[in-house]
C-alpha cells in the first residue's frame, strides 16, 4: 500500500524525466563542457596576448549598450503611446512579427532596405538628397556598428512592448484614471505612474537584451563592421578554424560571453532582493518609498 | 487625436509591410538601376532556383526536415513536463519552470559552442538528428512555457469528470485533453519550428559542413550579390512567422467576440 502511495506521489516527477534528462541535460553539459575546457585544457595566455581583443570587446559592449538602452527606451515610449491611445490590440499582430522574426531575416531585410542599393538610398537619390549610392545613411558595416544597433531595435522594441503591456492592466488603469481626474498631465502620468510601475521589469528586460546582444551572431555577421570584429564573430571564426590554437580561443571567448550572461543574471537577482524592501505599486499597498524602519530591519 | 492614434500604428505596421514589399520586389527583379525604385523587367528566376534547383531546394527540404524533427523532440519532452508543471501540485513548481526555461535566457555563441562541443563528444555532429537535437535545446523553452501556461489556466476538471464517468485515460487524453490543448500545441510547435528553421549559428557549428540548411545557403547568396535569390529565400523563411501572427490575431479576435 505504502509503495503505491509512494509511486502516485512520485509520478509527476517521472513526467519531468524526458525533459530533464534530454535537452535540458544537454544544455547543462554544454555549459559544463566549455567551462571545464576553459579551466582545464586551454591556456588564457594566447587570448590575452591578442591586440584585437580589447577593441572587439569594447565594440561588442558599445553595440550591446546602444541596442539595449535605445531599444528599451523607445519600447517603453511606444508601449505608453499604445496604451494611452488604446491601440495595443491593433498593433499586436505586427509586433508579433517583429518578436518572432529570425535575426537572419531582420539582417537580410535591413540590407535590402538600407544598403547602398536599398530602398532608402534609392528614395533619397530620386529626391535629390544624395548623388551616389554610398552617400546613403545607416549603411551596413559602418565602423561604429550603428546598422547592427538599428537592426537589433527592430527585434527589441516589439519585445519590450510585449513584456510591458500586460503590466498596464488592473490597478494600473485605476491609477491612471484617478490621476487624470486629479488633473495630471500625460507626461506626469508617464513619469510618475507608468515608469515606476514598469521600472523593475524594464531593468530585467534591459539586462536580458544586453546579454542577448552581446552573444548574438547573425546580425553582426551580415551588418557589423569587419574591423574590429564583434566578439561573437571572433569566437565563431576561431572555433571553426582548422588551427588548434585558434579553436581554443573560440572556447575561451564563449566563456567570456557566459560570464557576461551570469553578470546580467546576478545584477537582476540583486535588484530583486534590494527591491523587496520597497513598496512597488499594487492593489493593496499605497505607492510610497518607505523610510528605514529599525524595528523591522528596514522592511517597511 | 486621430493622428496621434495612427502615427505609432502606421509605423509599427509600416515597417513589416515595407519589408515584405521590398522582399517581394527584389525577389522578382534581377536588376534595378540606381536610383530607380521600379524594375524594368520582372523575372521568376530566383523562385524557380529556390524551389526547383537541386541545391537551394535541397537546403529548403533539409531545413524543413530538421525543423520537424526538432518539433517532435520538443513535443515528446515538453508535453509530459508541462503536464506536471501546469497541473500537478509539486513543490516549487514555479522554480522548476524557471530553471527549465533558462536555455531561452542563456543564448548566443557561448552556449552554442558548448552544445557543439558536447554533441561532438557524443559523436552527433554532422548529422541531421544531431543538428535537430542541438536546435531543440534552444527552442524547447517556448513550447514548455506555452503548454504549462495553457494547462494552468485550463485545469483538469473536465478530465476528472470524464474519468469519474468511466472513460479510459487514453480516451480522455484523445477526446478532451488534446482538443483543448490543440491551439497551444500548434502555437508552441510553430515557435519551435521558427526557431529551428531560421537558425544559422547552431547549425553552422554542429553541421560540420555536411548539412546545408536554407539559412546557411542564404549567406553566400547575399555575399555574392544574388539579391533576388536572397530575397526569395528570406520570404520563405518568414512565412511561418506570418502564420504565427495570423493565428494569434485570429485567436484574439475570437476571444474579443466572446
Amino acid at each position: 500500500m505504502n509503495s503505491i502511495v509512494f509511486q502516485k506521489k512520485q509520478l509527476p516527477y517521472f513526467f519531468l524525466i524526458p525533459l530533464v534528462l534530454g535537452p535540458f541535460f544537454l544544455f547543462l553539459l554544454a555549459l559544463g563542457s566549455i567551462t571545464f575546457e576553459a579551466i582545464g585544457d586551454h591556456s588564457w595566455t594566447p587570448l590575452l596576448e591578442q591586440d584585437w581583443l580589447k577593441d572587439s570587446i569594447l565594440l561588442s559592449l558599445q553595440i550591446s549598450l546602444g541596442s539595449a538602452a535605445g531599444g528599451t527606451a523607445i519600447g517603453l515610449i511606444l508601449c505608453w503611446w499604445l496604451y494611452r491611445y488604446r491601440t495595443a490590440e491593433q498593433a499586436r499582430p505586427w509586433l508579433q512579427i517583429g518578436v518572432a522574426a529570425p535575426h537572419l531575416i531582420v539582417a537580410v531585410t535591413y540590407a535590402l532596405l538600407l544598403s547602398s542599393g536599398g530602398i532608402l538610398s534609392r528614395a533619397l537619390g530620386l529626391l535629390g538628397f544624395i548623388s551616389l549610392p554610398s552617400d546613403a545613411p545607416f549603411l551596413p558595416r559602418d565602423p561604429h556598428g550603428l546598422a547592427v544597433i538599428l537592426a537589433y531595435w527592430v527585434k527589441e522594441i516589439p519585445f519590450v512592448v510585449f513584456i510591458t503591456l500586460p503590466l498596464l492592466q488592473g490597478p494600473f488603469e485605476k491609477w491612471v484614471e484617478a490621476s487624470a481626474t486629479l488633473g495630471a498631465s500625460p507626461f506626469e502620468q508617464f513619469t510618475k505612474i507608468f515608469l515606476p510601475r514598469v521600472a523593475l521589469t524594464t531593468w530585467g528586460i534591459f539586462l536580458l537584451v544586453f546579454s542577448f546582444s552581446f552573444g548574438s551572431f547573425e546580425i553582426p555577421y551580415l551588418l557589423g563592421p569587419s574591423q574590429p570584429l564583434v566578439v561573437p564573430l571572433l569566437a565563431w571564426e576561431s572555433y571553426l578554424s582548422p588551427i588548434e590554437n585558434e579553436n581554443s580561443i573560440g572556447i575561451l571567448l564563449a566563456v567570456v560571453q557566459l560570464a557576461v550572461i551570469i553578470f546580467c543574471l546576478a545584477a537582476f537577482v540583486v535588484t530583486l532582493v534590494l527591491s523587496k524592501n520597497r513598496h512597488w505599486p499594487s492593489n493593496s499597498k499605497k505607492w510610497s518609498w518607505p523610510s528605514y524602519n529599525k524595528n523591522t530591519g528596514g522592511r517597511g | 487625436m486621430n493622428i496621434q492614434r495612427r502615427i505609432p500604428l502606421r509605423l509599427i505596421a509600416g515597417l513589416p509591410l515595407l519589408s515584405f514589399a521590398s522582399l517581394i520586389l527584389f525577389s522578382f527583379s534581377p536588376r534595378i538601376p540606381w536610383p530607380s525604385l521600379w524594375p524594368k523587367e520582372f523575372s521568376g528566376e530566383a523562385w524557380s532556383k529556390l524551389l526547383l534547383s537541386s541545391d537551394l531546394g535541397a537546403s529548403l527540404l533539409e531545413s524543413v526536415a530538421i525543423g520537424l524533427i526538432c518539433v517532435s523532440i520538443c513535443l515528446l519532452c515538453c508535453l509530459p513536463a508541462a503536464h506536471t508543471l501546469g497541473l500537478k501540485k509539486i513543490p516549487y513548481s514555479n522554480v522548476w519552470l524557471t530553471v527549465l526555461i533558462t536555455p531561452a535566457l542563456v543564448t548566443g555563441f557561448g552556449p552554442g559552442i558548448g552544445i557543439a562541443e558536447t554533441l561532438s563528444h557524443l559523436d552527433l555532429t554532422g548529422s541531421r538528428w544531431g543538428t535537430a537535437l542541438g536546435h531543440s535545446v534552444a527552442a524547447y523553452p517556448y513550447l514548455l512555457l506555452v503548454l504549462a501556461t495553457k494547462w494552468r489556466s485550463q485545469g483538469e476538471s473536465l478530465e476528472e469528470q470524464a474519468q469519474s464517468l468511466g472513460e479510459s485515460p487514453v480516451k480522455v487524453w484523445l477526446r478532451i485533453t488534446l482538443p483543448q490543448l490543440g491551439p497551444a500545441i500548434g502555437t508552441g510547435s510553430l515557435l519551435v519550428f521558427v526557431s529551428s528553421f531560421g537558425d544559422y549559428l547552431l547549425t553552422s557549428l554542429i553541421s560540420e559542413g555536411s548539412i546545408e540548411t536554407l539559412p546557411l545557403a542564404l549567406y553566400p547568396l547575399i555575399e555574392s550579390g544574388d539579391r533576388p535569390a536572397a530575397a526569395a529565400a528570406s520570404l520563405v523563411l518568414i512565412l511561418p512567422v506570418i502564420w504565427i501572427a495570423w493565428l494569434s490575431s485570429r485567436t484574439q479576435r475570437r476571444r474579443a467576440k466572446r
